[in-house]
């Protein structure tokens, strides 16, 4: 059995959906670029696949929704726009019968995290079992706020599913089958939890909503292992290195900062999320372009003072993609 | 090594602050009580290492200066590579002054490198003029004589002359 982990929202902040017309200008650029490139290639799939992520579909739209699972022990991370097409995919497990169980974790409360919940039809349907985690000790009250009149037409004492709400004690381990699940805090303006998922011998860090003030071992203190040596790190990558430099307390950071981190601490792959909802994929794709440049560097100047430093496997992250620890 | 820094108060018109060591998160830039002055002159040339989270420290700094004119000055390869990457390392008001160019001799191994200087070898370029740059694309050798070549890729290492606008 794999230790997975699926991005279904990656976006941060809002949903962020191409319009028409910038669709419409990525398919004539790809087009234009397909009858360039039709002599060389075999199939469109290998065309598709020589593109950058801003004409291979881009970097995707929906906020905040990570699904972690071994077998069919799957959990979820946080309710955002991307819960409405994993709700969907779950309605093909018992879940879809009124007989199944889903586990949702929370970071914290903002909207991009959270819209996705009334659009999860698992939570409509009698006999299923909806369960709520998170170390906010407000965790009920914040997921009764999205199922009331009028912001929405089902109130929350009419949700068909059984709901139940477990508070978590910070920095302390609990178990989901096979899979170990530890809170651990995060910088960011309302507070803000991540989480470490061990099972098989593999690790899984979800460290986002972060603006990673706290980087030292020192600050980091007690948080420290969340990054430590961890097999997959999902990063916070919001902001440009400026745009992080100046919007202080705004609760998200830049790659580069990440990725000090990830190389001090040995964290074998990081992926970048959160993206801005005003960063086109073209830009998404120059920040990531220049993030590289950054890492190169940092590796060179490490190795030629024989500094130690862990090497790591990273990028930006596409909703949708699928990692298999 | 860690952070450190040491301030000269008699540096021509404004004052003079020697940086040395690791520029990253173990840095602390709050605790530098500078002079008043209209100008400060910063010297990087024994700066080892900056990161992002040090750089970071940096332009949270150089934004509480009151200075009009900040001079960089020996700012050396890891600085510079710095400058041509993450935007915000240089603050508007600031000039280079000096700035290290790495040479590498094919024939020995050795490494060489020639301090930059903004008049002589480059000028940054301004709103009304154009950069310059008048750095040899080699240098003798400093340990066998022969020729070292110059050791960065021109385009992006002397890109910084050209962003200041």
């Amino acid at each position: 059995m794999d230790f997975r982990v699926k991005l279904w929202g990656i976006r941060g902040s809002l949903p962020s959906p191409h319009p028409p017309d910038e669709f419409k200008e990525i398919l004539l650029h790809m087009l234009q670029l397909y009858e360039e490139k039709r002599e060389s290639v075999k199939s469109p799939h290998e065309f598709l696949s020589s593109l950058n992520p801003p004409f291979h579909g881009g970097y995707g739209g929906h906020t905040s929704c990570i699904e972690v699972a071994h077998g069919e022990n799957a959990l979820i991370i946080d309710g955002g726009s991307g819960l409405r097409t994993l709700g969907e995919r779950m309605l093909l497990t018992d879940l879809g019968k009124g007989k199944g169980e889903a586990h949702i974790l929370l970071t914290h409360f903002h909207w991009d995290h959270l819209i996705g919940l009334p659009f999860f039809v698992p939570i409509f349907i009698p006999g299923n079992t909806i369960n709520f985690y998170g170390v906010q000790d407000d965790l009920e009250e914040n997921i009764r706020l999205m199922f009331r009149k009028p912001n929405f037409p089902v109130n929350y004492k009419d949700l068909g599913a059984k709901i139940v709400f477990h508070q978590l004690e910070p920095r302390k381990k609990i178990q989901f089958g096979d899979i170990d699940v530890t809170p651990y805090q995060l910088d960011h303006p309302d507070p803000c939890w991540g989480y470490k998922f061990e099972c098989n011998g593999k690790t899984f860090s979800h460290c986002v909503d972060s603006e990673m003030t706290r980087i030292s071992q020192a600050d980091l203190d007690e948080d420290l292992p969340l990054y430590q040596n961890v097999d997959l790190a999902l990063m916070d990558a919001q902001y440009t290195f400026v745009e992080a430099t100046e919007r202080v307390n705004w609760g998200h950071a830049s790659a580069p900062v990440g990725l000090d981190l990830a190389m001090r601490e040995g964290i074998k792959r990081a992926l970048f999320i959160h993206h801005d909802p005003a960063a086109s994929d073209v830009k998404i794709q120059q920040l990531e372009k220049q993030t590289r440049e950054y890492y190169e560097t940092a590796l060179k100047h490490s190795k030629n003072q024989n500094r130690p430093h862990h090497e790591v496997d990273w990028e930006f992250a596409r909703e949708g993609m699928e990692i298999i620890l | 090594m860690s952070f450190q820094y040491e301030i000269d108060h008699n540096d021509n018109d404004g004052a003079l602050i020697k940086f040395s060591g690791q520029i990253d998160e173990y840095c602390d830039f709050t605790d530098i009580k500078l002079p008043e002055s209209n100008r400060i002159t910063i010297d990087l040339k024994s700066i080892q290492m900056l990161n992002s989270v040090g750089l970071r420290s940096w332009v949270m700094w150089v934004k509480t200066l009151n200075q009009q004119i900040i001079v960089l000055r020996h700012c050396p390869a890891v600085a510079v590579h710095q400058m041509n990457i993450l935007d915000g390392f240089m603050p508007l008001k600031s000039i280079v002054e000096s700035f290290e160019v790495p040479y590498h001799c094919e024939a020995c191994g050795a490494d060489s490198f020639l301090w930059a200087v903004r008049g002589e070898h480059f000028f940054e370029r301004t709103a009304d003029k154009a950069q310059w740059l008048k750095v040899p694309d080699t240098v003798s050798c400093e340990k066998c004589n022969k020729t070292a070549g110059l050791d960065v890729i021109p385009v992006k290492y002397f890109h910084f002359l050209k962003s200041r606008i």
